[in-house]
């Protein structure tokens, strides 16, 4: 366990230095077990692939407390019983728009787009994370010949839906935003809402596997969806 | 009965924002909030709210407003621009200070020249449902304030709590905002991910606000910063006032409507004591960043706090003067 300062205001708590289910589990358990401890000025807990981000109010403690507070903790043990969703999402790349970047993965991985999406819908990915936007998911692993850097320079408005790869992991946009990864298709699945008793969709731990829609799919599938909400999303989709 | 702000005109982008949406950061969901909460709080405690409620936030080229259904008691913070009252005598509110107004009263805030950002107080805030446990507006999730995006012309503001009574009014001369100096910052959470000249650069120079830059961070023009070990790392936390260094080597000072988590390494986090003057900062402005330690920054932060808490508790207050 190593302790990061994010400021005067987050400890960042490392608990490995490579991305796998494994560092990943250890991760959420630990966020478990500081949720549970209810320590003093903690606000929230961030659970991402290698680490927690332990928001805190330094008016109410210090950073100092806090490590040896979670230094103290009992040793993470992994989750037992917890049900894992599988989850089936359509990705459409075939229309004007969807997938602008499919080349350059292509290019990078030295295949050709078709190849491109034939992994990305043959990968079985967990789900290590939400972050950036409301209910975005981080989904890993794709092959290692896909895994290319991202950006240099993030792109402005990228549109709800789209998917995007870098660094050999998915994500999907919930709302328009900012990037700096590559845009290989669009989905119709609704991610978050706000007015749900769980607003996430998914949760870390789940598992996702694409499968390819034609255009027509794609607006069928996305206006079923779109009546349904949540209750039609997870009728379908899991 | 109700009373109301009425929007005849929006301004370049007024939203209602509190002090932000914690606890569902784990779920993607980004805090927001005003991006100088010592302003906000300072225009709540002018019209006797508690520090979080919420208020508008007024960026560049502020609204015009009407009262209706019941007075308002209102303020205006953040800025040394008046609210004026649209009438014959065109009289003028100084920033700074509550007024009761009648209703009927329209009033403006014109441009302010003097910040990127200020706020307008009203007693008994806004009667509008909270999501996810905020008033404030995501403007990209469409989440919070009015329908989850910036006021629009025809827009009615309800107010909440009693409507408010005649009596004494609260003055500041909003010396407890300034805060001048370099932006004081803490190394990491990956300052081993830039080089020691890199690191030598960031702490000498002085970067310039851009025009790109929005409520969710200040994007900084100046001196490129290399990386060492490359422009990716596994996604993390990310805290308000956490400076990640995309691959051009610029640095973005991470703010209100900041992403949770994030991918590119980031050298240093400026301190919270900080964060409200870089809220306000407009584009060509510039700042340079120097360097203290965690337990300096949360000393501060306390004193800051105290002084502020001071200040707030030792406002004046002054005679009510007949605005309409």
């Amino acid at each position: 366990m190593e302790f990061l300062s994010s400021g005067d205001t987050g400890l960042t708590v490392v608990l490995g230095t490579d991305v796998a289910p494994e560092t990943s589990a250890r991760v959420l358990q630990l966020c478990a077990n500081i949720n549970a401890a209810d320590l003093a000025g903690v606000i929230e807990v961030v659970p991402t692939y290698l680490s927690l981000l332990v928001h805190y109010d330094p008016l109410t403690t210090t950073q100092a407390a806090l490590k040896k507070a979670i230094a103290a903790l009992p040793a993470g043990r992994p989750a037992s019983g917890v049900k894992v969703a599988r989850w089936s999402f359509p990705i459409c790349v075939e229309a004007e728009g969807f997938a602008p970047d499919l080349e350059t993965v292509a290019d990078y991985a030295k295949r050709a787009p078709r190849d491109i999406v034939r992994a990305m819908t043959s990968t079985v990915q967990t789900v290590y994370m939400l972050g950036f936007a409301p209910g975005q998911p981080y989904l890993g692993d794709l092959p290692a010949n896909m895994a290319l850097p991202r950006r240099e320079n993030p792109v402005p408005n990228v549109p709800a839906g789209a998917v995007l790869t870098a660094t050999g992991k998915t994500v999907i946009y919930p709302n328009s935003n900012p990037t700096g990864w590559h845009i290989i298709g669009r989905t119709p699945v609704l991610l978050f809402d706000k007015t749900a008793q769980q607003p996430a969709l998914l949760s870390p731990g789940d598992l996702v596997q694409f499968h390819e829609v034609g255009l027509d799919d794609y607006h069928q599938i996305e206006a079923r969806l779109r009546t349904g909400g949540f209750a039609a999303t997870r009728e379908f989709l899991l | 009965m109700t009373a109301r702000l009425i929007v005849d005109h929006p301004g370049l982008m007024t939203t209602v924002q509190d002090m932000g949406r914690f606890g569902t950061q784990a779920l993607g969901v980004p805090v927001s909030g005003a991006l100088d909460i010592d302003a906000l709080r300072l225009a709540n405690a002018l019209v006797g709210n508690p520090p979080n409620a919420a208020a508008l936030e007024i960026r560049m080229v502020g609204p015009t407003l009407q009262v209706t259904g019941g007075p308002a008691r209102v303020a205006l913070t953040g800025t040394q621009v008046p609210i004026e009252i649209i009438s014959e005598t065109a009289t003028t509110i100084p920033a700074g200070q509550s007024a009761l107004l009648s209703p009927g009263t329209r009033f403006r805030i014109g441009a302010t020249r003097d910040t990127g950002v200020c706020y307008l107080g009203v007693q008994g805030s806004f009667a509008i449902v909270p999501e996810l446990g905020s008033l404030s507006t995501y403007l990209p999730g469409k989440m919070g304030g009015v329908q989850g995006r910036a006021l629009v012309k025809g827009d009615a503001l309800p107010i909440g709590g009693d409507l408010p009574t005649t009596g004494a009014e609260r003055r500041s001369d909003q010396s407890v905002l300034a805060n001048v100096g370099p932006v004081r910052v803490i190394l990491g959470p990956q300052d081993d991910y830039f080089t020691p000249p890199a690191l030598r650069t960031f702490l000498t120079s002085r970067y310039k606000v851009t025009a790109r830059s929005n409520r969710m961070g200040l994007q900084l023009d100046g001196a490129t910063l290399s990386h060492a070990r490359g422009y990716n790392i596994a996604s993390d936390g990310i805290v308000a006032g956490s400076i990640q260094v995309t691959g051009t080597g610029q640095p973005i000072i991470l703010l209100a409507d900041r992403q949770t988590t994030g991918g590119y390494p980031k050298i240093a986090t400026v301190i919270s004591a900080d964060l409200p003057r870089l809220g306000r900062m407009t584009a060509g402005q510039t700042i340079n960043f120097t360097p203290i330690s965690v337990e300096d920054a949360e000393t501060l932060r306390r004193i800051k706090e105290e002084q502020f808490q001071h200040a707030l508790e030792a406002l004046e207050t002054v005679m009510p003067r007949k605005t309409t």
